[in-house]
């Protein structure tokens, strides 16, 4: 069978820019490597760019989405086609396209094959950098003011800062971005950010990747809103390290490393955030998200009882009402019914409120 | 091939070394679950269940897409491989819809059945399920995207297996869904074979209710024409063939049902077409002309010499009484399982009816004869001019008897005043005057008393004999015969009197006219069988004709002098029954065809022939096996993307002008050409493909798995 070797820039992540650093400084030495492999087999050659980026000088040139599985044949094959990339991982495996066989090689390996080793492309806070074999990450991004720093984007690691010596510049170097994460973020609102990503980028083929990336999601969306329960950071991680084992391929095998990373980094912020519905960086429960009832202006009239269209408040005649965060809509209503302005939205800190059923005055 | 030992379990298995894990498992019959996995698929890794353990590597395994390996120790009860295959289910579950009873594949979910199997974990994951209505546009397929788990099977069944890929991933609303790659499923170039249907683990893509017929064997069902075809012919097959460009082979699948195919190619009554599920996208295959195509084009005949061959003798004689298409189907079989057979014909010409009971322009002899030729070539012995006045006594002259005289006396309504007048003829007698050259005194106008196809027949027989035709019938626009017929007889000129009722023949020795009156609406009494009419007041009058012919259906003829018992009608009885059967009063002698199923049509007699052969040869000591292959059957799986496929419109025939085919009695057409041969069979569905795949099976089906149950 006739060969094609695909010269694919897809493998990048939104953290990770180096294939269009590559075709804009080095596309003379990316299509010198990719030749020079092309020619050990007789391939013809192909590029397989992302969509939007141009590249001077080369020929042959098809365009794709940017996918954990861009290094992956059959995916590459997959795109060519018209379809969604996803993997094929299997013993002996041949990608075909148009009739022919189909092998990658990423513009990172075509470069060092036309240059040699001694230089690693990272993306760092979203600039790529030329750094050279051996070099500490920590000598690559100032981490002084960090709360932690993620390396390798998508696939990669949730760090603290005086952790970043241990993560050293190599050729077998996994990761190929570092962004830092300032020290004023919240680790969950960021997770959140960081997991609706690594949903996007999921393929979809693998099941525990797929329907992980929604939970992960959704579950770190709910301990921003109140709805998460203690029991979900356990959940996480179990779920997590099971991902990791039972995923398909590379890309699930480490996204829940970060999650799992920022769990035992931070297990006191989703603490807050899950029991006391508090955010320590303030940035959650601030866009109007959580309403609560003021124990001490309360008349515990029931008005905004009979308002509510969810049954989201508790309480009785007398009694201090309470809202359920679980199942308020966030609708206002009550806030409007309310002759004592009791209820309001809250602004960075929970005040204190009542956990059980508590008369008017007792509080 | 070499071949590898492997332990699976503690099981010393040995596999080829070309199989996968989970394959060889599963030849073994030990159980793994899986779901993307199907055996007619590329395997595809994606449903996390097949994980197992190997023995010296870390974490599991993916066994669907791992090759045995000489040495390899594989447990698929590991805890860890057990923890994912229940993670996996868990998240599944999440999207699929939690009630599993409302659901029409309930009891036969492979879902169901792993997750039974796999076991719930109860962990407290969100409930996801999936945003999708039914989709019921589609005429065949409906599609439940929310019940579906993304396995691909269908994606892959309809990319990889047929080359159409009419369904594909789409990201919707950011999460994954099978989603049909156009407006609709016709938009899509879908092939409409059903492979996705038949791939579904699920309830998500399925056959509409009533698609296909409940009541008959899955190879009949899922390929309607051939299960409402009385003889189930092979018909994709032989679509198949014709496509190709082979019509030898075509000949060779249809001759493994049937004796007749030119002989059906022209007259057949086609229910195949009532059948084709291309009817509820445009309209059905024209089977039956391409049938006649076929026989048409059948040049080198090659199927012949295994066609002839026949069985050792087995030292019996059979007695066919009867030469048309049922005796003779009969004969042709039960002379090929090694008995000596003899056809005792009445008439000077076998054939029945096809050659003295329907017009020669629909039907020509030569047609017929050259097909009794390949019988008579077999070894079966045919003697014409040979009324038989007595079964019973011919049976001791043989080992078995079959009556297979079919309804040739055409019924005249003896009540109706003028009956008797010389010019009053039956359908038959007219049919078959004109057939066998004999001379019929019609005059100059003809009334024809009927409306079914018949009366139609007789119609375009006498325009061609040069004379004036009225058919009178009391049903309006003669809705008891096919349009078809009908329009061809009236281009042709005949004059149609519907609605009408007969008073009486008029005439003095001599037809003169038939006195009518017309009617508003009429029905058959159930129980007395006797006509109750609607009369319009004050609307009697005469139609003057020259002759007339009653086309009012057919008996048997048969009287008591024949030596089998008859029920009040004239058909033979089996006194065990009480019924008319393949069985009759006299132990030996057999009946079939019309003259136990009343006038019927051609695929009827001929499939009576082969069931009542079967019968005789298993009476005759025989095993009673009638089926024989003479083709080998080839379908290419890969039917590819024709573009818009479900629109090709189905082909007619090219038909001579009415003006110009009243004139003889040549065919009216001269059937398909190559070119419309080729378009039409293009057009078939190949429901058959969906037969190739392997069905799903469930852990219970696997002898280890079966042994010990599941887990819960």
């Amino acid at each position: 069978m006739e060969k094609l070797l695909v010269v694919s820039a897809l493998k990048d992540d939104c953290y990770i820019k180096n294939a269009e650093h590559f075709l804009a400084k080095h596309a003379e030495d990316v299509k010198a490597g990719a030749e020079k492999f092309a020619q050990m087999s007789g391939a013809k050659i192909l590029y397989l760019l992302p969509e939007g980026v141009t590249a001077e000088g080369l020929e042959n040139v098809r365009y794709g989405m940017k996918t954990p599985t861009g290094d992956n044949p059959y995916s590459c094959a997959q795109q060519l086609k018209g379809n969604l990339p996803r993997p094929m991982i299997q013993d002996d495996y041949v990608a075909e396209y148009d009739g022919m066989e189909v092998n990658v090689i990423t513009v990172e390996g075509a470069f060092w094959l036309a240059k040699g080793t001694e230089i690693k492309h990272i993306t760092v806070n979203g600039e790529v950098k030329e750094i050279a074999m051996g070099t500490k990450i920590s000598d690559v991004v100032d981490a002084s003011d960090a709360k932690a720093v993620l390396i390798g984007g998508l696939k990669g690691r949730l760090v603290a800062p005086d952790q970043l010596d241990d993560f050293v510049v190599s050729t077998d170097f996994l990761y190929d971005s570092v962004d830092v994460i300032p020290k004023t973020a919240c680790i969950v609102e960021t997770l959140i950010r960081h997991l609706n990503n690594v949903w996007n980028y999921s393929c979809g083929k693998c099941v525990v990747c797929r329907e992980g990336t929604l939970q992960f999601k959704t579950i770190c969306e709910e301990m921003t809103a109140g709805k998460a329960k203690p029991a979900d950071v356990d959940l996480l991680k179990d779920v997590g390290q099971l991902i990791r084992e039972g995923s398909y391929c590379p890309y699930g095998q480490n996204w829940p490393q970060a999650v799992l990373d920022a769990l035992d980094l931070f297990a006191d912020e989703f603490d807050s955030h899950i029991k006391r519905k508090q955010c320590p960086a303030g940035v959650c429960y601030q866009a109007g998200d959580t309403y609560v009832i003021l124990p001490d202006k309360c008349t515990g009239c029931t008005d905004c009882i009979d308002e509510c269209d969810e049954l989201a408040i508790e309480g009785k005649k007398g009694f201090i009402h309470m809202i359920d965060q679980a199942l308020c809509e966030h609708c206002g209503k009550c806030v409007d019914i309310c002759d004592e302005e009791a209820i309001i939205k809250v602004d960075g800190k929970m005040p204190k409120l009542p956990k059980k059923l508590t008369r008017v005055g007792k509080f | 091939m070499a071949e590898v030992k492997l332990t699976i379990d503690g099981y010393p298995i040995t596999a080829d070394e070309n199989k996968t894990v989970l394959e060889a498992a599963l030849d073994n019959g030990i159980y793994i679950p899986h779901l993307c996995y199907h055996e007619d698929l590329h395997p595809n890794g994606g449903c996390r269940l097949c994980v197992v353990k190997q023995e010296g590597v870390d974490g599991v395994i993916t066994s669907c897409s791992t090759k045995v390996k000489e040495g390899m120790v594989i447990n698929t009860k590991d805890e860890l491989a057990e923890k994912i295959r229940k993670l996996s289910c868990d998240f599944m579950f999440k999207t699929h819809p939690s009630e599993c009873t409302g659901c029409p594949k309930y009891g036969k979910c492979q879902l169901a059945s792993i997750s039974q199997y796999v076991g719930d974990t109860g962990r407290n994951l969100r409930e996801m399920k999936i945003r999708a209505s039914l989709d019921e546009s589609n005429p065949l397929m409906l599609h439940e995207m929310y019940r579906c788990i993304l396995c691909g099977r269908c994606v892959r069944a309809c990319g990889e297996l047929r080359g159409v890929s009419a369904l594909k991933f789409a990201k919707v609303d950011g999460r994954m869904r099978v989603v049909i790659d156009g407006d609709s499923l016709a938009k899509a170039d879908c092939r409409f074979c059903g492979a996705c249907v038949e791939v579904c683990p699920t309830g998500s893509i399925r056959d509409k209710v009533g698609v296909f017929r409940d009541d008959l064997p899955r190879d009949l069902s899922l390929v309607p024409c051939r299960g409402e075809c009385p003889a189930h012919i092979d018909i994709p097959a032989y679509l198949r063939a014709v496509n190709e460009g082979d019509c030898d082979k075509a000949i060779a699948i249809i001759r493994e049902k049937v004796p007749f195919p030119h002989a059906l190619g022209l007259v057949c009554n086609n229910r195949c077409e009532d059948g084709c599920k291309h009817k509820d996208l445009n309209s059905p295959i024209s089977i039956r002309n391409i049938k006649r195509f076929a026989a048409e084009h059948d040049e080198t005949q090659s199927w012949k010499e295994q066609y002839l061959k026949v069985a050792d003798r087995s030292g019996k004689k059979v007695a066919v009484i009867g030469g048309g298409a049922c005796g003779l189907t009969a004969a042709y079989y039960l002379n090929k399982k090694g008995h000596d057979v003899t056809v005792f014909e009445s008439k000077n010409i076998p054939g029945g009816h096809m050659t003295s009971g329907m017009p020669e322009y629909r039907i020509p002899t030569k047609a017929v004869l050259d097909e009794i030729k390949v019988i008579e070539d077999s070894g079966v012995k045919i003697i014409c001019d040979h009324p038989v006045s007595n079964a019973a006594e011919l049976k001791k002259e043989y080992d078995a008897v079959l009556v297979a005289i079919g309804t040739s006396v055409g019924k005249k309504l003896t009540y109706l005043p003028g009956a008797d007048l010389p010019q009053v003829y039956s359908a038959l007698e007219i049919l078959q005057a004109q057939r066998l050259g004999k001379e019929i005194d019609l005059g100059d106008t003809v009334n024809i008393i009927g409306g079914g196809n018949v009366a139609f027949d007789v119609a375009g027989t006498a325009i061609r004999m040069g004379k004036t035709v009225n058919v009178v019938c009391l049903e309006k626009d003669a809705s008891q015969a096919s349009p078809e017929e009908r329009d061809a007889a009236l281009a042709e000129g005949t004059n149609l009197f519907d609605s009408h009722s007969n008073e009486a023949i008029l005439g003095d020795g001599k037809v003169t006219g038939l006195q009518v009156h017309k009617i508003s609406s009429f029905h058959f009494d159930p129980d007395t069988r006797a006509l109750v009419e609607e009369a319009i007041p004050d609307s009697t009058y005469v139609i003057p004709c020259d002759s007339i012919v009653f086309a009012a259906g057919q008996v048997t003829g048969l009287t008591e002098d024949f030596g089998i018992e008859l029920n009040k009608f004239g058909y033979p009885i089996d006194p065990a029954t009480g019924n008319s059967g393949y069985k009759t009063s006299v132990d030996g002698v057999f009946s079939a065809g019309d003259v136990i199923t009343g006038t019927r049509f051609l695929i009827d007699a001929i499939a009576g022939g082969r069931d009542v052969a079967s019968l005789m040869d298993q009476y005759l000591g025989g095993d009673g096996k009638i089926d024989e292959t003479l083709a080998e059957r080839s379908a290419d799986p890969y039917i590819g993307r024709i573009d818009g496929f479900a629109e090709i419109e189905r082909n007619e025939m090219a038909e001579r002008a009415a003006e110009e085919r009243k004139c003889d009695f040549a065919p009216v057409s001269e059937g398909f050409t190559c070119d419309q041969a080729n378009c039409e069979t293009g057009r078939c569905l190949q429901c058959d493909l969906r037969l190739q795949l392997a069905p799903q099976r469930f852990w219970n089906d696997y002898a280890i798995a079966g042994e010990e149950g599941g887990e819960q």
